[in-house]
């Protein structure tokens, strides 16, 4: 910094760089069934999902690890943790979900973002005064 | 929205400034298509039961492996231009032909197919990838080096001088015409390699 | 965040489903979508081609597109599908209804002419049956000179397993010959629930061998270029257009009469 007033024009802003900042990313889904007073628990849930990852990758998509943290019996509305490196595979596999036990049913995918944070708000929904 | 209006959003021959303006049209130059060649070795515990075997039955075996390890996604790259190229029902070369994007996918379903259904019967085997090739060529040259290699290993397992004599004429002939007819070789190769090791 | 767009929503004739597809839609951030009609010509019988109905009558109020404060935009938009060269009758009246017009081929010979000759918007791509042909350099590159985009759906991938195995490599097959240029991703979504959200299709486009900012694209840009293609289609070589100067009985004439370019959602 000291060399950076030396020079006159100090440099006022610092650029910090973060990479590989998580391992993990969170996503935010929401579940929208057709019939809405279908109970659903956190282990149907994740079975449902790997239900649908097994048929989407085989076997080797089954395996694969994701956390379910967070579930909400009310709404339907769960966070996911998932390694960065198969957040394509899990997500493309929810949109693919069709059918759930015969019903229609769709994932909707909220937010997504590498911090747990980030999903506390949404600054698209921000209501300004 | 980065561009929003292209050149292409225009009917084609529009004139501007009284010259006719016309895209320049692309090269229509052949492009060959991309495929990767896996060399396998079928292994069976009963060599007879190889003879059973036939195109359609490996196909079937790897799809459906492949749909199993990979699921749906996976079955729809296989779909993709696989083919078996050439089957050697004597001694169990299979040459497979692969997307080349996807091979390493479709790949490491190999390891699991544990049997064949060929003719109505259950023929238990594993699939041994020898060499991955970008043309048959290469395939076909390394098979010829490879089962010279065979040959030479079988050398000194000989039980008498006959079985000697024969073993070291095959090697003679496979390595003094080598590169000139090697489709010819590799079959008669192939059925020395049998003989010997019956 | 762009503009995203979908045009395929499949019509039906129940008004409530209609109505459903198009608040989803508006819901998951889509600016702009077209309602697909269908018309499949068979040999034994002549057919009408059907007539789109005009939006007004199917929704009274266009629900606010979500993360803006327009509504929604709704056109239409016809699909011939093709079995026979004498499907496709080009400057039949009845096409001047729609904005859009896409067409189906189903033999090679049909994909070449939709691709080098007819006046079309969009030439789609079958999902629920393997390849009839494969897809050839020539006339891909032709319909991309042309301002031609290819359409790949992804709702059929949703409802069945088979399905899904042919959508998959169908458009994994047409990415590799046109290079993920001039393709649009759209739903074709005949329930609320087969629709997606925009970034999810995008993802999804990863799966069709499209990269991030291709993808992207599909949903946004390319879309809009196949809807000022579309608008080329009804002037002189899309310079030259006239509009008639009495007014009285379009409820709103700027958003109808003005080229698409022009109107208010695509002007951002």
């Amino acid at each position: 910094m000291r060399r950076d007033e030396e020079k006159g024009e100090a440099a006022v802003f610092q650029r910090v760089v973060l990479k590989n900042a998580s391992p993990y990313h969170y996503m935010k889904v929401c579940l929208v069934l057709e019939d809405e007073s279908t109970k659903l628990s956190a282990v149907e849930l994740k079975q449902f999902i790997i239900t649908g990852l097994k048929t989407l990758y085989g076997e080797v998509g089954a395996a694969l690890n994701f956390d379910l943290l967070k579930y909400d019996e009310d709404t339907f509305t769960a966070v996911l943790r998932v390694y960065s490196k198969w957040l394509v595979k899990l997500w493309s596999s929810l949109t693919l979900n069709g059918f759930y036990q015969n019903q229609a049913c769709a994932f909707r995918v909220l937010q997504v973002s590498p911090f747990l944070l980030a999903l506390s708000g949404n600054s698209r929904e921000l209501q300004l005064d | 929205m980065s561009s929003g209006w292209r050149w292409r959003d225009l009917p084609s021959g529009v004139k501007f400034c009284g010259r006719k303006f016309s895209r320049k049209k692309s090269g229509t130059a052949m492009v060959r298509v991309k495929a990767r060649y896996l060399l396998c070795e079928l292994n069976v515990s009963d060599r007879t039961q190889l003879l059973l075997l036939d195109d359609r039955a490996v196909l079937a075996a790897v799809k459906t492996a492949v749909a199993r390890i990979h699921g749906d996604y996976g079955a729809a790259l296989c779909s993709m231009r696989f083919s078996i190229k050439y089957l050697n029902a004597h001694t169990g070369i299979v040459f497979l032909r692969f997307l080349r994007r996807a091979y390493k996918l479709l790949w490491s379903a190999l390891p699991f197919i544990t049997s064949i259904d060929a003719r109505g019967h259950k023929i238990p085997c594993f699939l041994n990838c020898l060499h991955v090739g970008g043309t048959i060529r290469t395939c076909q040259k390394f098979l010829v080096r490879y089962n010279t290699q065979q040959l030479h290993r079988m050398l000194p397992k000989c039980r008498n001088e006959e079985e000697k004599q024969e073993v070291r004429k095959a090697i003679l002939n496979c390595s003094l015409t080598k590169g000139n007819n090697e489709e010819f070789h590799i079959e008669s190769e192939s059925e020395e390699d049998e003989e010997a090791q019956s | 965040m762009s503009v995203f767009v979908d045009l395929n929503l499949s019509y039906t004739a129940d008004n409530n489903r209609l109505r459903a597809l198009i608040e989803t839609a508006a819901h998951l951030g889509f600016s702009t979508v077209a309602i697909n009609y269908v018309f499949e010509p068979t040999t034994k019988k002549k057919q009408e081609i059907p007539a789109p109905k005009p939006i007004s009558a199917l929704i009274d109020h266009l629900p606010i597109v979500q993360g803006r404060s327009r509504p929604i935009t709704v056109l239409n938009r016809l699909t011939v599908v093709m079995s026979d060269s004498s499907h496709f009758r080009p400057n039949a009246a009845e096409y001047r209804g729609f904005d859009l017009l896409a067409v189906y081929p189903t033999t090679e010979k049909l994909f070449h002419s939709a691709c080098m000759l007819l006046d079309i918007d969009i030439i789609v791509i079958s999902v629920t049956e393997k390849l009839p042909f494969f897809f050839k350099r020539a006339p891909v590159n032709g319909a991309v000179d042309r301002g031609v985009v290819f359409e790949v759906c992804y709702s059929a991938a949703i409802r069945d397993s088979t399905m899904r195995r042919y959508t998959i490599a169908n458009a994994l097959s047409l990415m590799e010959t046109c290079k993920g240029k001039s393709v649009i991703l759209s739903s074709a979504a005949e329930k609320a629930l087969e629709l997606r959200g925009p970034y999810d299709v995008i993802n999804l486009g990863r799966l069709f061998g499209l990269s991030d900012a291709d993808a992207k694209e599909a949903l946004s840009s390319t879309c809009r270029s196949v809807l000022l293609h579309a608008e080329t289609r009804k002037t002189a070589s899309g310079i030259v257009y006239t509009r008639r100067s009495c007014q009285e009985d379009s409820p709103q004439p700027d958003l109808c009469d003005a080229p698409a370019a022009k109107r208010p959602h695509l002007a951002e």
